[in-house]
């Protein structure tokens, strides 16, 4: 990714950024935390797209994100349970990358 | 095909083929839209269609419920100067947002017809949506249809909640199950 691709793509990102926390003042609450959600989706796509990196958690997390994020609209108990699990997730590769048992 | 085959077939998609729409069949839906009644025959009602590439990239990034790879839309809008004259505080406030939910029911139902899917998105910035597209101040943009071929491989659409079928009978609280 050129410099020039990666600035248009962070440009991208804070319009998403402020137009959602503008509809953060009126939308459903639940439609705040799937905004964040697919934000970080957002941002390992931007990573993914940059030349040489690939990264199998952060791939499989998105893909797990786009798969479910829509969930919201059926229940927000699921919808809560399932950040929860990417959290979980996170957490365990978190201690993992800092050399500590999960 | 019925419009009751239609009308029951119809579900919501996020999930479109990576090919464009014919602008005949974006037309269709337009004039499907414009079917749709108006309060007191005022005529308030806008459709545009947006089919250009660019201009949807720039909507999909003021949009952040734009979420679909739908490569059109049409959007739905209303003339508040019109509705108020024609229909008062009731027109501008209310009637016309209900006509604008019938002209984007008429194009989910269309759509059906000529092979293709819609999703309806309200999730976008009011200000950034007119920038784009130069919607005048004297204006409100009500809904924004999404329009795409469905993709084949899509994942199953979202559950209707239960409540969401609920018919009474005569009275409120009395089902048609009862």
């Amino acid at each position: 990714m050129t410099d020039k691709e990666l600035n248009r793509e962070i440009f991208d990102y804070i319009l998403f950024l402020l137009t959602a926390a503008r509809g953060c003042v009126d939308e459903p609450h639940m439609y705040g935390p799937l905004r964040l959600v697919d934000a970080a989706s957002r941002i390992i796509g931007t990573y993914q797209r940059v030349k040489g990196v690939d990264d199998e958690f952060l791939n499989r997390l998105k893909q797990l994100i786009d798969e479910k994020k829509y969930i919201v609209m059926e229940s927000e108990d699921e919808f809560t349970r399932f950040i929860d699990e990417l959290i979980a997730q996170s957490v365990d590769e978190m201690k993992r990358r800092s050399g500590v048992k999960a | 095909m019925s419009a009751l085959d239609a009308i029951f077939k119809r579900v919501t998609v996020r999930h479109y083929e990576d090919k464009p729409v014919e602008f005949s069949k974006l037309v269709t839906l337009a004039r499907a839209a414009q079917k749709a009644p108006t309060g007191g025959n005022t005529p308030y009602r806008r459709v545009m269609i947006i089919d250009d590439p660019d201009t949807i990239a720039m909507i999909k990034k003021i949009a952040p419920g734009y979420l679909s790879n739908a490569p059109a839309a049409i959007l739905i809008y209303t003339d508040l100067e019109v509705a108020e004259k024609g229909l008062g505080r009731l027109g501008r406030d209310v009637c016309s947002l209900i006509d604008s939910g019938a002209a984007a029911a008429n194009i989910s139902i269309a759509a059906i017809e000529l092979g293709l899917a819609t999703c309806f998105t309200k999730s976008y910035s009011e200000v950034g949506m007119k920038k784009v597209l130069d919607i005048p101040d004297n204006c409100r943009t009500d809904l924004l249809v999404q329009v795409g071929y469905p993709h084949p491989g899509r994942p199953r659409s979202i559950k209707k909640k239960p409540e969401g079928n609920i018919i009474y009978h005569n009275r409120h609280g009395v089902s048609i199950n009862d």
